[in-house]
């Protein structure tokens, strides 16, 4: 299944949910040319963005990605506020609900190393490359130093280093 | 603008430069970011396609 990446940003945003982008879309978005399948968010954790939260992604109808079906899974602000990170198919695509990463924290702490960018006709946040690149880092897995590398490179290019 | 800290080596990551493609990177910066959002997904297409393609290949 090919992932919507407009339609995933357009729901969150439409329903205000404050969430910052990372992952492979954040590095597609800095420059990486490496294939991402999935779109990587952190996300606020108020009581109202749990609210818009659930509300922005019920009509795609999340679900825990790779699980078997039937799961006594309930998609809303309860689910949410109970757990932290959700690894999630819908119906456009798969999306990672982070409420933390390694070497990041959660939306308050990652949002100065953030910048708004208008994609698609929307306002998103994106976690900056140089703190991308460090929660990488501190993620330490094997995966990620191909990754890594490419993400220097990128910031060499930019005139970072 | 962030501060940056020194770059600190990592040798393992290191290892993995040589396999970069620059030209690639290169491209990737002449586009916008909506641009290169919109070339992740044709290659998420692409690579959905020949997984099917090798599915129905399989004897």
């Amino acid at each position: 299944m090919i992932t919507d990446i407009p339609g995933l940003l357009r729901a969150l945003s439409e329903k205000e949910v404050r969430f910052v982008l990372v992952g492979g879309v954040a590095a597609v978005a800095h420059g990486s040319a490496r294939l991402t399948q999935d779109v990587d968010v952190v996300y606020a954790r108020s009581e109202e963005d749990l609210r818009r939260l659930a509300a922005a992604l019920a009509a795609f109808r999340p679900y825990p990605r790779g699980a078997p079906p039937g799961l006594p899974f309930q998609w809303d602000e309860r689910t949410l506020r109970n757990g932290l990170n959700f690894t999630l198919q819908t119906t456009i695509g798969a999306i990672d609900l982070l409420g933390e990463i390694a070497g990041g924290g959660g939306y308050g702490e990652l949002l100065p190393h953030s910048s708004e960018i208008e994609v698609f006709g929307l306002r998103c946040r994106l976690l900056s490359l140089e703190k991308l690149i460090e929660v990488k880092r501190a993620a330490g897995r094997p995966k990620d130093y191909e990754v890594l590398a490419e993400l220097e490179a990128i910031l060499e290019r930019r005139g970072g280093r | 603008m962030e501060r940056r800290p020194d770059r600190v080596r990592d040798p393992v990551v290191d290892a993995y430069r040589p396999g970069v493609d620059l030209t690639l990177i290169e491209e990737n910066l002449r586009l916008t970011v909506e641009e290169r959002l919109l070339k992740a997904m044709e290659l998420q297409r692409l690579a959905e396609e020949l997984r099917r393609a090798g599915e129905r290949a399989r004897p």
